[in-house]
């Protein structure tokens, strides 16, 4: 036997037998991994993945190209629906007659996109009552004797404007 | 091989964790033991140990009884560590240790040396990286020079060169501790 052989057998040997306990947590460790999930999970997150999978496909299929950038008759209804909710406080003394779609329908540009400024929820910083003042204050409405008010009817104040006869009380 | 563990593991075979763990426990502080060896610290050995065993159980089929389960295990342990090794490779620094060559009366000398295994683990743990893993695949686990470059992408010549200087220079070394701890005892 060479001496390196010597010396690699002499190695072997200090080394033969070797044996060092794992932590006890390794087992419980390897045999969670090696266990196979329960089948309803399994089911169940197959399940889930297919919905989600179908439900971005039937998304993407049933939204019409460019649909957000033109604003249709949808959008604008659902605008001024919004917009009586915020702008128009009537007290309950008061007759307050519902303002129509038509009426909205017949405002020009500028006066949706102040109403889109109504609309837009809580993220400005000044309060919403301070809002609906100074957009109101842009309106070119003009006031209607109470007297010769009939309810519930639209006043033509000209030929492109109409109005809604109401008593707006402002609070604070 | 026993009647007994060709059962477990056919056992195994059939995923039985009563069987699984049986193995487990039979043979996990040998295997730890090879881990520890070809690794930096307990818990990369433990990763590799983890690693091993969803292979060995994953794998068991390909398992012949004709040869040595304990082999088989052992080897599987061995290259996941390799595996490790290698991918912890790129952030390692890459050292070369000098061309020695070891005259006749060096040898001589050290047939007389006197070392423990833990000098022995200390003087390999100064090897190069790459050096260590040669020798212990070589001496200890007995690969082959051809398995050792396949399995560390390194040229045939270059495990045989590394292997020769990995030994000269745990020689020196052994010798080293053995002379201080003479010249302590006297």
């Amino acid at each position: 036997m060479s001496n390196e052989e010597q010396f690699d057998d002499r190695v072997k040997r200090m080394f033969q037998g070797e044996s060092i306990a794992p932590p006890a947590n390794l087992e419980e460790r390897l045999f969670a991994q090696l266990a196979p999930s329960p089948w309803p999970k399994r089911l169940g997150l197959s399940m889930g993945v297919l919905l989600v999978c179908g439900a971005g496909w039937w998304s993407a299929l049933s939204e019409p190209e460019g649909a957000l950038n033109v604003p249709s008759i949808e959008t604008r209804s659902d605008i001024a629906s919004a917009a009586e909710i915020v702008t128009v406080p009537v007290a309950s003394d008061e007759v307050a007659p519902k303002a129509s779609l038509e009426s909205l329908e017949t405002m020009d540009t500028s006066q949706v996109d102040d109403l889109q400024v109504l609309t837009k929820p809580d993220t400005e910083p000044s309060t919403p009552n301070q809002q609906a003042l100074q957009s109101l204050e842009r309106f070119p409405v003009e006031s209607i004797p109470l007297e010769s008010l009939e309810a519930s009817t639209l006043q033509e104040t000209n030929q492109n404007q109409w109005v809604l006869p109401a008593v707006v009380k402002l609070k604070n | 091989m026993e009647n007994e563990l060709i059962e477990l593991i056919d056992a195994c075979k059939r995923r039985e964790p009563s069987a699984q763990r049986e193995v487990y426990s039979r043979y996990s502080s040998m295997l730890f033991g090879v881990a520890m060896r070809y690794t930096n610290s307990r818990s990369d050995a433990e990763d590799v140990l983890q690693e091993a065993w969803i292979k060995v159980f994953r794998h068991l089929n390909s398992f012949s009884e004709n040869n040595s389960f304990d082999g088989w295990l052992r080897r599987i342990v061995v290259n996941t560590a390799i595996t490790h090794y290698r991918r912890n490779l790129k952030h390692a620094h890459h050292i070369d240790l000098d061309e020695v060559h070891a005259t006749p009366r060096d040898l001589e000398a050290f047939k007389e040396l006197e070392f423990t295994k833990e000098e022995l683990e200390r003087a390999i743990g100064q090897l190069p990286p790459g050096y260590g893993m040669v020798f212990k695949l070589y001496v200890i686990d007995g690969f082959k020079h051809k398995e050792i470059a396949e399995q560390l992408g390194i040229d045939l010549n270059t495990s045989k060169s590394q292997l020769s200087r990995a030994r000269r220079f745990l020689q020196e070394v052994l010798a080293g501790m053995s002379k201080r701890a003479k010249e302590i005892e006297s």
